[in-house]
Parts: structure tokens; sequence; C-alpha cells
């Protein structure tokens, strides 16, 4: 009975043992959680702005792109600031175009035997395609960065900002398409007007440029609503661009766009003078019709302003025109003098003094004038020889002031200056 | 025996332990397997209790996703070698520090003077800062183009970076094109540091456009000697010169050789324009019998006659010969010689002279128009007009 129980009991030992050490089961898979964004380091949870982590050295990597478009979500994704995002983009855009059009201008350059002039149509292709890619850049600028173009370039180059650029008066969209429409007239219009400038205007040149005005003219109303192609009208057709340049300054936006409506209804256009014409030479053709649109215009502008507000308009462009013409005498004083300057620096005469001499001359060009004048009376045998004669007499009149404003050097410098006049 | 109730009951729980240990053993591994939880909650509990996911594994090594605010500084040193640091190319930090910098002067030069605006319908202004206004806007945009070129290391012009926002290609940068894009950068450089956007910018203000222009030349090739080999910088010369242009205009229709166009380009940078002169070719002529020899001075002579240059143009233009336009210039030569020995004449009476020189221009006129047809003539007409006009008028007293 002992040893039964004793078996018992070691039984009991082992079995326990073995309770003890039986093998662990296995752990349930436990499905992997979505994993977190970080969020941006600029911010810690204590709400303090530590310093940023130094950026990866292939960073860039990550971002760039050769798509416009890509590259600013990339960019905009990785927090950089939007106006950042807008230069980065716009640039990589207009680098694209650069590299086209040095490509093919390096190639023009190359294939030029530089003994003779470039091929005149090879150069109006050239500018043709390169107003074209402009025209290209600017519309794939506008559409990545969603802004108009004015505002970049201006944001970009740091000049002062536009305002009321023409065009804002359209969607992005429309404004595009009528730069694009205009792009395609605005060759054979040029071709036209150069023709006429340098030979002057005859009636085929005239004929040809009033019918691709209204083509063009018609173009633009098939594109515009007709609210918008009256703005177009009032803005930016060759009718606005007469009324500014040829008309008094309207004294408000409704006057300037009455004086728009009568050229239209006139029928006048823009018309520069030929170089021939300019010059006195035969040149321009007669325009039979001209004289009776002339008349219209005045007609209608006396109709929608009033005779008395034409002849105050005509008063302040005569002051306008006096003002402008005695700026450009003092413009072109200023360059003499520092021509005169320069021609005293160059044979080492002293500038200041040289200044001070044409200043002299001014206080007495009445009487020199008058003494001159007095003096040709006086003289005989041929032009020529008149010439000379008037020369030495202004010679001798000129070198002692010269001498005493300049020194020796000074008859020197009357001498080259005189040369220069002759 | 006295014990035996005690062992027995002994034994009993001995045996019914083991019973109860075999059952158990024989049932399974263990209580935990017994009831596994159904889902497992996201244990808060350290992570090797579950088998981790590589994704959730803490990698304290592997940096966080790259976000601007790493780079960006308002130290603008700091703000550039941070984008270095990132790998952003050159050009780009260029456009970033640039365009700020630029938006940051806006304002200081709209201090200084700034053009009032106009609307649509008011008049285009030609407005215009005064000479101290100017100056103060150089001095602002040369402060700027220093601090680029500080930041950046590099000599920075204004105007490149104009041209390519504008899409603008003029000046050095197109006339370098014909060389290896390695020596276009090299003489870029070269020529930025010897700040020659300024001195270009500066032409415009020279008294003596023409003299500014040649003197700016040389100073231009002085520099490019240093990057272009000699065959490139003689090459450039003869490509860009003004002397060069004015050949050009010479022999548009006199067929030169590489060498006859080189020697003319140097004998016009020599003579300082004394044969420019298209309308009287008679001492570039004698000059281009001395270099030429007498046929080819002559044809040369002919060729580069402003009358026949203008009526070859014209015949192109109508689809005539050749020809022609040597009628013409045969026609003028004659008539001016006439014109010339009329009015200088002492002996003839003013109203002599004014005679015979109608009947000397009617005559050309007439042979013009019969060499080229009334619509080709018209432009050689004007020049004749023009010139033996002004010969008529230098007789009368």
């Amino acid at each position: 009975m002992k040893a039964l129980l004793v078996a018992s009991l070691a039984l009991n030992v082992i079995l326990g043992a073995v309770w003890v050490l039986r093998p662990t089961p296995p752990a349930p898979k436990v499905p992997a959680p979505v994993v977190a964004v970080a969020p941006p380091p600029a911010v810690e949870e204590s709400g303090a702005m530590p310093a940023p982590a130094l950026p990866q050295p292939k960073a860039w990597v990550e971002l760039a792109s050769r798509s416009p478009a890509e590259l600013k979500s990339r960019l905009l994704a990785a927090g950089c600031p939007e106006a950042t995002v807008r230069e980065i983009v716009t640039m990589q855009i207009c680098r694209t175009y650069r590299a086209r059009l040095l490509a093919e201008e390096a190639r023009a350059v190359r294939d030029w035997d530089f003994r003779k002039h470039q091929d005149p149509k090879a150069l109006r292709e050239r500018t043709r395609q390169q107003r074209e890619w402009r025209e290209q850049m600017i519309t794939e600028v506008e559409e990545v960065t969603g802004t108009p173009w004015v505002e970049v370039r201006d944001n970009l180059l740091g000049w002062p900002r536009s305002g009321g650029a023409a065009g804002d008066y359209l969607p992005g969209e429309k404004r595009r398409a009528l730069r694009q429409l205009d792009l395609g007239y605005r060759e054979s219009l040029q071709e036209i007007q150069t023709k006429a400038v340098t030979e002057g205007w005859s009636a085929e040149t005239r004929a040809q440029q009033r019918r691709l005005e209204a083509e063009r003219e018609a173009a633009i109303a098939n594109l515009l609503s007709p609210e918008e192609m009256q703005e177009y009208r009032m803005r930016e057709s060759p009718a606005a661009y007469y009324a500014r340049q040829n008309l008094p300054e309207a004294a408000s936006e409704s006057e300037f766009r009455a004086m728009v409506q009568a050229v239209i209804d006139a029928g006048v256009v823009p018309e520069s003078r030929s170089m021939p014409a300019r010059y006195g030479l035969t040149g321009d053709a007669e325009d039979p019709e001209s004289a009776a649109r002339e008349a219209k215009l005045k007609e209608r502008l006396e109709a929608v302003l009033g005779a008395d507000r034409i002849e105050a308009m005509r008063q302040v462009e005569q002051t306008r025109a006096e003002e402008a013409r005695k700026a450009e005498e003092a413009r072109q004083m200023a360059e003499t003098r520092k021509m005169l300057q320069n021609v005293a620096a160059s044979l080492g005469a002293n500038e200041e003094a040289a200044g001070r001499f044409f200043d002299r001359l001014q206080e007495i060009q009445a009487e020199m004038d008058a003494k001159f004048k007095a003096m040709e009376q006086t003289l005989s045998g041929t032009p020529e020889e008149k010439n000379r004669q008037m020369q030495q007499a202004v010679r001798a009149a000129l070198e002692p002031l010269a001498t005493e404003f300049m020194g020796e050097k000074g008859t020197a410098v009357l001498e080259r200056m005189m040369r220069r006049k002759e | 025996m006295g014990n035996r109730p005690g062992w027995l009951a002994g034994l009993g729980v001995s045996v019914a332990a083991n019973l109860v240990l075999v059952a158990a053993l024989l049932r399974g591994p263990g209580p935990a397997a017994e009831d596994p939880p159904p889902t497992p909650a996201p244990s808060p509990e350290p992570r090797e209790k579950v088998v981790p996911s590589p994704a959730l594994t803490p990698e304290p090594k592997r940096a966080a996703p790259f976000h601007w605010s790493q780079v960006e500084s308002t130290n603008y040193p700091k703000y550039v070698a941070n984008l270095r640091q990132m790998g952003c190319p050159e050009d780009v930090i260029g456009d970033i520090i640039r365009a700020d910098l630029n938006d940051q002067y806006r304002e200081k030069l709209a201090a200084i003077w700034q053009p009032s605006g106009t609307e649509y319908w008011q008049k285009p202004r030609r407005e215009q800062p005064d000479k101290e206004e100017a100056a103060r806007l150089q001095a602002l945009t040369e402060e700027k183009r220093q601090v680029l070129t500080e930041l950046l290391g590099s000599p920075q012009g204004e105007q490149s970076w104009v041209d390519l926002v504008l899409f603008q290609l003029h000046g050095p940068e197109q006339e370098l094109l014909f060389l290896p894009e390695e020596t276009q950068a090299a003489a870029m450089q070269a020529l930025a540091e010897a700040g020659f956007e300024r001195k270009e910018e500066q032409l415009g203000e020279a008294a003596n456009r023409s003299t500014a222009q040649a003197e700016l030349f040389r100073e231009k090739l002085a520099i490019l000697a240093k990057v272009l080999s000699p065959e490139e910088l003689e090459e450039y010369r003869l490509r860009y010169s003004p002397a060069a242009g004015a050949v050009r205009m010479e022999v548009q229709y006199f067929d030169c050789t590489p060498d006859e166009f080189r020697a003319l380009v140097e004998s016009r940078e020599k003579d300082g324009g004394r044969y420019a002169n298209l309308l009287d070719r008679r001492a570039a002529e004698r000059e281009a019998i001395e270099l030429f020899g007498e046929e080819r001075g002559r044809e040369f002579g002919r060729a580069s006659d402003l009358f026949y240059i203008n009526a070859r143009r014209a015949a192109e233009e109508h689809g005539l010969p050749p020809e022609a336009a040597t009628r013409v210039w045969e026609a003028v030569r004659l008539a001016r010689a006439d014109l010339e020995r009329v009015v200088s004449d002492p002996t003839f009476s003013a109203a002599t002279k004014r005679q015979l020189a109608g009947s000397i221009r009617s005559q050309v006129e007439a042979r013009i128009v019969k060499a080229m047809g009334e619509a080709a003539a018209t432009g050689v007409l004007r020049d004749v007009q023009v010139v033996l006009g002004g010969m008529e008028r230098s007789a009368q007293p």
C-alpha cells in the first residue's frame, strides 16, 4: 500500500512538471494600422518653434519635375509659399522657352555668311517664330500659375505694379485667345506698314491695310461677347489708339469713349506718315476719302462734346505741345553741353571750364546772333566763300572767350566743335 | 496498521490529482489557446508582444519628410546655404533670391521715383526721373546687384534676368552664340566681371554714339581676347565690329571673298569713316583698286554705289535682271558728272545753270524709267530728286 502511495506521488510530480513545462500557444496576428503622415517639423506639440532640421542633401531631386504643373504641386505639398512656387515654376517655364530660342538662334548665327547682311526673309520668319514662342510661354505661365502675365512679370522684375493692364477686362482664356488672334494679323499688318512708311502710302497699301483691319475686327467680334467687344473697341482698337494719339486728352473716361465712338463713326484710321513725306519728298499718294473722314470726325466731336469743350481741349493741347517743345530744347542743350565737355576732356581741357564756357555762350547768344546776322549782309562771293567768311568771323569772335575759360586748350576745343558743326 | 486510514486518504488525493493532471494535459496546450480574443485591440503595450509590420517599426535614423520651412530663412546667406544643401540647382537658387530681393527693393525704388500711371482713356505720358532721381535709382540698383553678387557668389547682371523673363535676346549673349557653349559661358562671365552691362547702358548717354560704340567694341575685344582663341576672336571681330557692319552695307551686291572682306574691314577700322560715303565712291574705289587690282576695284566701286544698290534692290523686287541696275547706275553717274561741270562753271549764268540742270535731270529720269519701268523706278527717282536737287541748290546764289 505504501509503495502504491509513493508511486502515485511520483506520478503527481511528473504530471505536474509536464503541465508546467507545456509549450506556449502562438500569438494571434494583429493587422498593421495605417501609417500616420508625419506632421511638418516646424511646430512641436508644445507649440514652440524648434530650429528646423537641415534638409536632406537630395531633397530637391524629389521635388524637381520637368512638368511645371507637377513641380508646382510638389512644391505646394512640401509647404513652399505660393509666391515662391509661382516664381520657381514661372522661371522654369521661361528657361525652357529660352533654351529653345537659344538653340534656334545659335543655328541661325552659325549658318550666317557674315560677309552679307542676314537674309531679311529668314529674319522675319525668326521674328515671327519668336513672337509665337513668347506667346506660348506667357500662356503656359498663366495656365500653370493661374495669374495674369502682367502681374507675374511685374513681381519677378520688381517693376512698379502696372494696375489696369490692357486686356484686364477679359477673362484669362479670352485674353489669351485675343493675343493669339492678334499675333496672326500682326505680321501682315506690320509688313504693309513698313512698306508704306519707307516707300510712301499708295492706294494699294491703304486698301490692304483697311481690308486686314476689317478682317481682324470681324475675327475678334467672333471671339468676344457683344459687351466685351464694346470694351475692346473703347480700349484697344485702332480707333482707341487714334483717339489717344491724335486727339486732345479727354477729361474723363466717358468723354474718351464718346471720342472713340466719333472716330469709329467717321471711319478714321491711324496712318503713320511715311519717311519720304516727312522729308518733303514725293511720297504718300493722296487719299481721296481722307478729307471727308476728317470733316466727319470734326462734326461728330463737336456734336458729342460741344464747340466750347473742343476749344478748351485745343488750348490745353497747345500748352502741352509748347511745354514738350521747351523740354526737348532743354534736353538738346544739355546734350550739346555734355558733348562739348567730352570734347574738352578728350583734348586735355578742363570739363567744368568747358561747361562754364557753354553757359556763357548761352547768355550772349542773342547778342551774337544779331551781330552775325548783320555781318551776313556784308559778305560777298559764292555761297561757299560766304560760308567760309562766316566761319572765320565766328572763330574770331569765340576764340578769346574759349581761351578765357579753358586756357590754351580752348582754341583746339573750339576748332573741334566747329568742325563737327560743319 | 494503526495509520492505514491516513495512507488511504493520501493515496486517494494523489490519484485524484494525477487524474486531473492527465485530463488537463489531454485537453490541449493551455488556457490562452482556449479563449483567443476574436479581434485583438491595438495594444498600447510595448510592441514586442505583437509581430509588428515594418512600417510601424520606429527607425530613429531616417529623416522626416521634407518641408520647405527646413530651408526657408529670413537670413539670406542661410537661405542660400540651405537651398544648396538640399541640392537645389544654382539657377533656381538665383531665381528665388532675386525675385525676393526685387520684391523688397520695389518699395525702395518707388520711394525715389515711379511713373504716375495712366488709365486707358488718358494719353500715354513720357515720364522720366530727373537727374538726381535717376542717380539715386541707379545707386540703389547697383546696391541690389552687389547684394545679389555677394549672396550668389558670381556677378549678377540685371539685364540678363529681364531678358529671360521677357523672352528677349540681344547684345553679347546673341553675338557669342556662334561659339561652343563653354566658351560662350566663359565670355559672358568675363564681360559681366568687367561690368559690360552697365557700359552698354551708358552708350545711350554718349554724346557721339558711333565713336563711343567703336571705343567700347575695342574694349570688349580686349576682354574677350583673354577667353577666346585668336581665331574665335578674329571671327567675332569680322561678325560684329562697327566697321564690319559698314562693309556689309557696301558689299551687299559685291560678291567678295573672305580675304577681300577682311581687308575691307581692316581698312575701315583704320580710316575712321573716310570710305563709308555710299554717294561718293571715288576714294573707296581708288583704295579697292590698290587692294584688289583694277578690275575688282572698279567692280567694287560700282556695286557699292548707293544708286546701284537701291536700283538693284528694286530690280530684285520687281523681277528685273541685274543689268537694269547697271544701266541706272551708269545713267546717274554720267548725269552727276554733267551736273557737277555745269554748277561749277563760272561762265554760265544762274538762269543757264537752272535750265541745263533741269534738262540733265529730265534726261536721267527718262533713262531710269526706260531701264526699270515706272513702278520699279519710284525709289530711284526719289533718290535722284534728293541728290541732283541738292547739287542744283548748292549752285544757286
